[in-house]
């Protein structure tokens, strides 16, 4: 059994409208890139948010990294959060008023990141953007932007990388570069997918899979 | 990267909404300074060319003309007194001194000012060229004249009857300089002095009505505390205009307006009250000025307030974007607070620069303002902090919206 990377038990989430959804207990290791799959309004997003500490764990205990975050401070959550996990979303949400080049330091300056600046041109030459980083966020395509959201993910050398459906949007030929693109910078990184997702084409792709 | 650089980016990246908001803000510290610096420099002005002076008299009229046109030379005198008279009352034992003007000539748009030495001594003045008058037709130009007109010593001119350039010339009587005056930053500068009698001369000459060998027969009275000395029959039918006096104990300002304008061809004037008076006409217009400053600074503070709520719109996902990458509430906080932060502390130097060039600019056109561009009011300090202040309170709303975005429910919306 390798290392557990991260684990939750008990976990519930209580929306105010008394909608209360229950998700166990669960274990993933390092390494073990994982699926969270269920149709909508079973909780993925929920989930994913609660292992990520974008919410709050109110009832039940997420660890990760060995550590409990339900017992961190909202700003020691912001930290550990921004130096240990990356997150990529369906829709890349770069800021408009920055060049390419710049959404990606201000992920540096906000997650302390120990990547140096000059690392930064290998990151955008392994992704394939090297030619658009100075270019403004409005001037490049949603296929390239979804790129620079995955590079934004991956500044901090994150031991997770949080997706939330990363290839709804995407056609069949980018939802497959996509998720080489996921796995080979993963492997390169060392870091562990955790990806919620409702697309059956990338079923098939990660044999750990959570269904809620 | 770093937290203010961000919030600059963002600034600049919606360029129209930043720049009405910091133009706004730059008109509106400018009116407000402008009026500060005017009224400041204005009361200062009036102060120094006040001082020494506790009261002028001169023939019945309005007080604050008499003010006016004896002090500050800016309007026409009421008329004139007779000597007699004002010798009469220079006599009087409340008073140090009596300095009598003799006014109503001009040279090229300079008032002539028929006096005596008392007169610029009252401001202190000493000459930087030359000496003061003595004979008849000799004057004395203070600095400003003699840098505008160009005039230098032994040089004559035509004096004009009237106080604007458009007087006639009294004819070939030239009064020739003798004596230039250093700057005393006060009235003095803009003024040529003479003696009374140059005056008189010159009038006398014009009418044609008197023989000219009266004043060499007639015996000589001199008047002590006018320090002037005329002839019997001068001392009968001469007229000056003003006279200005100084108390010798406060009593004299009890005493001496009740007895002064009891006489029927004499007023009374206080330059401390005429001008306190002045201030008061003239503070309801200072007011309703300041409020429209005031006005334009509120508005551009709610300008920048609408212009951040607006872009909290659009960058709510941004917000939340940051915050899933490590930012902290109070970061965000902080990022939204020093975008008001930089446009208020823009807009205020704009503003206080742009109404120093303003003043440099009126004070070119207008006489008697002090022309100093960078000549700084510690009240522009509160002006700076009151716009940053304001700039602050604008963004703090926009700002807490910030801080409270819902990273989760904004970022599961897609």
């Amino acid at each position: 059994m390798t290392e557990t990377i991260i684990q939750y038990q008990n976990l519930v989430y209580q929306y105010t409208n008394s909608n209360k959804l229950a998700f166990g207990d669960g274990k993933i290791g390092k390494g073990e890139h994982t699926l969270l799959l269920g149709s909508s309004g079973k909780g993925k997003t929920t989930l994913l948010h609660l292992l990520a500490g974008l919410l709050p764990v109110k009832h039940g205990e997420v660890l990760a990294l060995g550590q409990n975050m339900s017992e961190m401070t909202h700003r020691a959550l912001d930290r550990f959060r921004g130096e240990n996990f990356g997150l990529i979303f369906q829709q890349a949400h770069l800021i408009k008023s920055l060049s390419v080049l710049e959404n990606l330091e201000v992920a540096r300056f906000f997650g302390n990141s120990k990547r140096a600046k000059n690392e930064l041109k290998q990151l955008f030459s392994d992704l394939g953007i090297a030619e658009i980083a100075s270019k403004r966020v409005t001037e490049i395509s949603q296929g390239q932007a979804q790129r620079v959201s995955i590079a934004r993910a991956l500044v901090n050398r994150p031991k997770i990388i949080f997706c939330d459906e990363p290839t709804a949007s995407l056609d069949d030929h980018s939802c497959g570069l996509v998720v080489n693109l996921l796995k080979s910078q993963a492997e390169t990184y060392g870091a562990t997918l955790i990806i919620a997702t409702h697309d059956h084409r990338i079923k098939s792709e990660f044999p750990k899979q959570i269904e809620l | 990267m770093n937290l203010p650089l961000l919030s600059l980016k963002s600034l600049i990246s919606k360029p129209l909404t930043s720049i009405l908001s910091w133009l706004l803000l730059t008109f509106g510290v400018c009116i407000v300074t402008l009026i500060l610096l005017v009224s400041d420099q204005l009361k200062s002005e009036i102060n120094k060319n006040a001082a020494g002076i506790n009261m002028v008299v001169g023939a019945k009229g309005s007080p604050l003309q008499i003010i006016l046109s004896s002090i500050f030379h800016i309007d026409f005198p009421t008329g004139n007194i007779s000597l007699k008279q004002a010798d009469q009352l220079s006599k009087n034992r409340f008073i140090t001194s009596a300095v009598p003007l003799s006014l109503g000539d001009s040279y090229r748009g300079r008032r002539i000012v028929g006096t005596t030495i008392a007169y610029p001594q009252l401001y202190q003045a000493q000459l930087s060229q030359g000496d003061w008058f003595v004979e008849d037709l000799e004057a004395v130009i203070g600095a400003e004249v003699a840098n505008e007109l160009s005039l230098k010593i032994g040089d004559e001119f035509a004096s004009q009857h009237g106080l604007d350039e458009a007087g006639d010339d009294h004819g070939h009587h030239d009064f020739h300089v003798v004596g230039i005056m250093a700057p005393t930053n006060t009235v003095m500068d803009r003024l040529i002095i003479v003696s009374v009698r140059s005056v008189w001369l010159v009038h006398e000459h014009e009418e044609k009505q008197h023989a000219e060998e009266h004043h060499l027969e007639d015996s000589m009275f001199y008047l002590k505390r006018l320090k002037l000395e005329v002839t019997k029959e001068e001392l009968e039918n001469g007229a000056i205009t003003s006279l200005l006096l100084t108390y010798k104990s406060p009593m004299a300002a009890v005493m001496l307006p009740r007895t002064i304008n009891a006489m029927p061809d004499l007023q009374a004037a206080s330059p401390a009250f005429e001008t306190a008076r002045l201030f008061n006409i003239i503070g309801t217009g200072v007011q309703v000025l300041n409020i429209l400053g005031m006005v334009v600074v509120i508005i551009s503070g709610i300008s920048i307030f609408i212009a951040l709520l607006n872009s909290l719109k659009e960058r709510k996902y941004e917000i939340a974007i940051m915050r899933s990458l490590g930012a902290s509430q109070s970061a965000i906080f902080i990022h939204v607070i020093l975008e008001g932060f930089f446009l208020s502390v823009l807009g205020g130097i704009t503003g206080l620069l742009v109404a120093h060039i303003g003043i440099g600019i009126l004070g070119d056109t207008i006489d008697g303002l002090n022309t100093e561009v960078f000549f700084f009011l510690y009240e522009e300090v509160y002006i700076l902090l009151g716009a940053i202040g304001l700039g602050f309170t604008a963004s703090i709303l926009p700002a807490i919206f910030a801080l409270k975005t819902d990273i989760s429910t904004t970022l599961s919306k897609g």
